[in-house]
């Protein structure tokens, strides 16, 4: 069961870095698994998506201009593609003359994709049996969700799943490590966890000690 | 091994029990006694089976004599009973630290959790006849299960909001490692504080093993049972039925609803239960019968379920 969960937490991190073209062709990346956690490192991952120029055909130039003047065809096109009506261009069909404008596509950082679309991967994960905990039933798993890390580089990734923000805390085996794990996910470091200095409790629920 | 010194102080029986007990307490749980009804586990109690249902939340726990009259063996095996204990613990909604909370009262019964192998082993529960299921775990104790650990999420067929989480002791099995013994006849029950004098769980209740088991397997009278289990059903069909006129919007009259018996209704359904099981250890139900018997029961505790969520929802709205 974890196996193949966590097969499939590297398959769908690598598919969404790839659809969202933040990885060369051939990655190079790893997955891991205990009991209560299951991990991926991905190396390569680039800060930002790549910037896009896109050219859009419009209407026919003989529609968007009468007697030389824009007409509403050509001032709505020129808005929808966020250019002035100067800055449109003609372009030669076989059907003949039409407006074209060139957009520029801002590539959105790697952080930024991440905290949008890794949760949905999160909560793909096939279970044969899940669960829910939450009041209000806002999301399933195997079983409740403790914590997540998510760190691109040396930044955390504040992305958020099942009620819990990512931070750069994980948590080893109960009793034979006792100390918290600070995952430094570093690409440089080449270290996947090392442990933490500190020693600091396990996650406190504000609820609990009732 | 233990030495004698330290098998000396590890905990009787019943000190086992009002350690959990107090543990529990001191973490938010109502202490409520164990209900008076043969049920064949402590999920069965009404302070389970219908307190999970609904939105009211809940920290409850229970010591519950689970009788199952299949599992007698006459006093005779060394770790089977007719009768054993269940520490019930119900916390709904369960606080994110439930498992730690559980570990802790291990370490309060005097278990060294760093000389242990304690190990969480995917365990889904289910009972039909319940219409309940719920994941988690077996707990597992140097390879002996300790406990059933439970995040319930349906019961009585209907979806729960929010779920309780449930922890199930089984007392014996604790009582029976803490003392290191091989059989749960020799567990002490109790020491005098005065004498020292201690007394044993054979001396408590092998009695009660050797007749219960008799009786399930080799007394109780068939006919009589498919009887009862007959009046049991019809009462408690007949009380659902009378739900549906009386636990309706419709109804102006408060009190009625508030006084509705559906607990009645819950423990006819239980004694159906009961009877079936003994019915099952006497060898009198066939393999073709059984899955028919137990749809029977099984529309009787769902039905009891439903007619309790419905009931909650009534009053709790007026």
């Amino acid at each position: 069961m974890l196996a193949s969960a966590q097969a499939e937490l590297l398959k769908r991190s690598l598919a969404l870095l790839a659809r969202e073209q933040l990885i060369p062709a051939e990655p190079i990346a790893h997955s891991y698994s205990t009991p209560r956690r299951l991990a991926v490192l991905i190396r390569n991952v680039l800060a930002q998506q790549p910037d896009i120029t896109e050219e859009t055909t419009g209407p026919a130039v003989k529609i968007a201009f009468k007697d030389g003047a824009p007409t509403p065809a050509a001032e709505a096109f020129a808005r929808k593609s966020g250019v002035a009506v100067s800055d449109l261009k003609t372009i030669s069909t076989p059907k003949g003359d039409y407006l074209a404008a060139t957009t520029l596509k801002r590539g959105h950082t790697a952080a930024e994709v991440l905290a949008a679309e890794l949760p949905k991967e999160i909560a793909a994960i096939y279970w044969a049996k899940n669960m829910y905990w939450r009041p209000g039933k806002p999301e399933r798993f195997v079983r409740p969700v403790l914590w997540l890390v998510c760190v691109l580089g040396e930044e955390i990734v504040p992305l958020t799943f099942a009620g819990k923000t990512a931070g750069r805390a994980t948590y080893g085996h109960r009793r034979t490590v006792r100390d918290r794990l600070a995952a430094q996910l570093s690409r440089t470091a080449g270290r996947r966890v090392r442990p933490g200095r500190r020693r600091s409790p396990p996650p406190e629920d504000p609820q609990s000690a009732r | 091994m233990p030495s004698v010194v330290e098998k000396k102080k590890s905990l009787t029986f019943q000190e086992l029990l009002f350690t959990l007990q107090r543990f529990w307490a001191e973490h938010g749980c109502v202490l409520q006694q164990p209900y008076d009804l043969e049920v064949g586990a402590g999920t069965m109690s009404p302070d389970t089976f219908l307190r999970v249902l609904g939105p009211k939340p809940i920290s409850i726990a229970y010591a519950q004599p689970s009788r199952r009259p299949a599992d007698g063996r006459y006093g005779e095996n060394p770790n089977r009973l007719f009768r054993h204990t269940q520490l019930q613990v119900i916390l709904k909604p369960p606080p994110e630290r439930v498992q730690e909370l559980y570990l802790e009262s291990l370490v309060a019964i005097g278990i060294d959790l760093s000389q242990h192998d304690i190990k969480f082993e995917e365990d889904n529960w289910e009972w039909p006849v319940g219409g309940a299921w719920g994941v988690g775990w077996q707990v597992m104790l140097d390879g002996q299960e300790i406990t059933q650990f439970t995040y319930f999420q349906q019961c009585g067929g209907m979806d729960l909001d929010p779920i309780s989480g449930e922890i199930t002791y089984g007392l014996e099995r604790i009582a029976q490692f803490l003392q290191d013994l091989d059989s749960i006849y020799d567990i002490v029950w109790s020491r005098d504080p005065v004498t020292g004098h201690e007394l044993t769980y054979g001396e408590v209740r092998l009695h009660e093993e050797q007749q219960f088991s008799a009786y399930s397997f080799d007394y109780a009278d068939v006919p009589s049972l498919w009887k009862h289990l007959e009046l049991y059903e019809a009462e408690c069909l007949a009380l659902l039925a009378r739900a549906k006129e009386t636990l309706i919007e419709e109804n102006t009259d408060v009190l009625a609803v508030l006084r509705f018996p559906v607990l009645g209704a819950y423990e006819l359904a239980l004694k159906c239960s009961h009877t079936f099981n003994l019915l099952d250890a006497r060898g009198a139900i066939s393999v073709t019968e059984r899955v028919g018997v137990m749809a029977r029961i099984r529309n009787l505790i769902v039905g009891v379920a439903k007619i309790y969520a419905e009931q909650g929802r009534l009053t709790t709205a007026a």
